[in-house]
């Protein structure tokens, strides 16, 4: 059965939901061609797409948040994502030579020999240089938007969906400085990886999904599934930076998320209101 | 941490795993409007609305949301997906009582015209206006086609109307166009039209296309959208001058 679709051949309930969302962001065009087909061609389907665009009508989907398919965040263009690197790099720049500078002179301070007039002069320039660079390392100050640079897979997504659509996929690359960065985030957690396995308190709990290590496709759905699941639990999300990204409180003993769309390793952790329960790992790749 | 300031959605689809009565109580006002929606076609009496939404809300509570939590798969808007469900509801409830939907006659558009319509009659039109709204954003060709469809409704143009028309090579055919469709021009033929048209798209699309052609062009999307708009079965009764009135007040309105 296609995605969207149900076993009659017409559109599912989330696939009417799916033309309706794009209705309302206006990214018909970032649609799935079989799913535009299909209502263009299904009268009943597209009266039930129409009847449904009717009732969220009024409804600002510019509120609704992140769109798991239709991104709404204007992804920094190219050039402005250039630009930032550039600034980083001659912040960086500036930096190794005042520290070169700093270096040269305290040697030459250093030594036992006079210390003629002219060199304090240097002295006071690297301290204007050095303010100067405090200036513009504030400037560059380009973590949060390199981490939005980074999200631009969440932009990538749309290509298999909008197989006809001839865009330039080049501009939305990861530059090759990226990769150090986006390398930075596999690198495992020690105290989480000393967890992994060294489950506190088990109850007999058996995990059955996701199989330690299983590696996701960005923006790909995730299920976590466990049993025996008595009481409430809590399912936490944590970067390779031991940062929580999500947290929900669960009765069910299952929990589909697909939002993480940054490339990077994972750890999730299952509690109780007093205990871990277990913890384990996942890539996003 | 509190969730609805940071995504709504995320926040929404946490609440129907963690609480899903709640998130019930939370989509009331989505309840409310499909209900009422389902009043205005006839399918249900208007002062059996609130039994009818507490009918759904048992439903939802007692069964749907259940499924919701094991079928919903993240790939939609939580309230969208909703939205549907509800709706299903509703039919399911329409087709039990076997009612039959209240034939909707154009007309209406006319009191509406006329200032004569009363606060029922305004949330249809609302409703349409919707409905066409809907049908433009999603329709192939859009902007060609919502331009040909204001000058089928001889709705007179505004530099605005001319986005990707108006280039260089297009430049003295455009002003032909200015001309005669910023003022009133309802005494011209759906034909004249196309004469004056066509050279301008013909540059565009690299065509030679003739008037004519361009007139049965438009003929077919208005053909189309008259048989999307009425339904199958008809629950409306459009024809090509009451998709005039309504382009008139759906354009009127987005000014």
């Amino acid at each position: 059965m296609k995605e969207g679709f149900n076993k009659e051949g017409h559109l599912s309930d989330e696939g009417l939901a799916l033309y309706v969302d794009a209705l309302k962001l206006e990214q018909v065009e970032n649609l799935k061609e079989d799913i535009r087909t299909h209502i263009e061609n299904c009268l009943e389907c597209h009266q039930q797409a129409l009847d449904l665009f009717v009732v969220v009508g009024d409804v600002n989907y510019d509120l609704q948040g992140t769109h798991p398919v239709f991104s709404k965040k204007k992804t920094l263009p190219k050039p402005v994502h250039l630009f930032n690197w550039m600034r980083l790099g001659m912040a960086v720049a500036l930096f190794a030579s005042v520290f070169i500078l700093w270096n040269y002179f305290d040697y030459e301070m250093s030594t036992p020999v006079t210390v003629p007039e002219e060199a304090l002069n240097p002295l006071e320039e690297k301290i204007n240089v050095e303010e100067e660079t405090n200036i513009k390392k504030e400037e560059s100050v380009p973590i949060e938007k390199r981490e939005i640079a980074i999200e631009t897979p969440k932009e990538k997504k749309k290509e298999p969906i909008n197989k006809n659509k001839k865009t330039n996929t080049k501009d939305w690359d990861i530059p090759v400085e990226n990769s150090q960065l986006i390398a930075a985030h596999f690198v495992p957690s020690p105290d989480l990886e000393d967890l992994i396995g060294a489950v506190t308190r088990s109850d007999n709990l058996k995990i059955q999904a996701p199989k330690s290590g299983t590696v996701f496709k960005p923006g790909e759905k995730i299920n976590f599934s466990w049993h025996p699941a008595p009481g409430t639990k809590y399912l936490e999300i944590l970067n390779n930076r031991e940062e929580q990204i999500h947290r929900i409180k669960l009765i069910a003993p299952a929990y589909s998320w697909g939002a993480i769309v940054s490339p990077g390793l994972y750890y999730w952790k299952l509690e109780t209101e007093e205990d871990l329960i277990h913890i384990d790992k996942f890539i996003v790749k | 941490m509190d969730k609805k300031n940071i995504d709504k959605n995320a926040w929404e689809v946490d609440l129907l795993h963690a609480d899903p009565a709640s998130l019930v109580a939370h989509y009331q006002p989505t309840v409310g409007i499909i209900v009422q929606q389902f009043i205005r076609r006839g399918f249900f009496e208007g002062h059996e609305k609130m039994d009818i939404v507490q009918a759904v809300n048992t439903q939802l509570l007692e069964k749907k949301m259940g499924k919701m939590q094991k079928q919903f798969n993240g790939s939609v808007f939580l309230l969208t997906y909703f939205s549907k469900i509800v709706q299903n509801i509703c039919v399911e409830m329409t087709r039990r009582r076997k009612k039959q939907p209240v034939f909707v006659e154009p007309e209406i558009l006319l009191n509406v015209e006329e200032k004569q319509s009363n606060a029922f009659e305004k949330m249809a039109i609302q409703d349409e206006l919707l409905r066409l709204e809907g049908l433009l954003i999603g329709w192939r060709k859009r902007i060609k086609t919502e331009f040909c469809l204001k000058l089928f409704a001889r709705i007179i143009l505004e530099e605005k109307d001319l986005f990707g028309l108006d280039t260089e090579k297009t430049k003295l055919k455009i002003n032909n166009i200015k001309s005669c469709f910023y003022n009133n021009y309802e005494t011209l033929t759906d034909k004249e039209i196309a004469e004056i048209v066509i050279p301008v798209f013909n540059i565009i699309e690299n065509k030679k296309n003739d008037a004519d052609s361009l007139r049965k062009w438009i003929y077919l999307q208005v053909e189309k959208i008259v048989k999307i708009l009425n339904g199958d079965p008809p629950v409306y009764a459009y024809d090509r001058e009451a998709l005039k009135v309504l382009l008139r007040f759906y354009y009127e309105k987005r000014k």
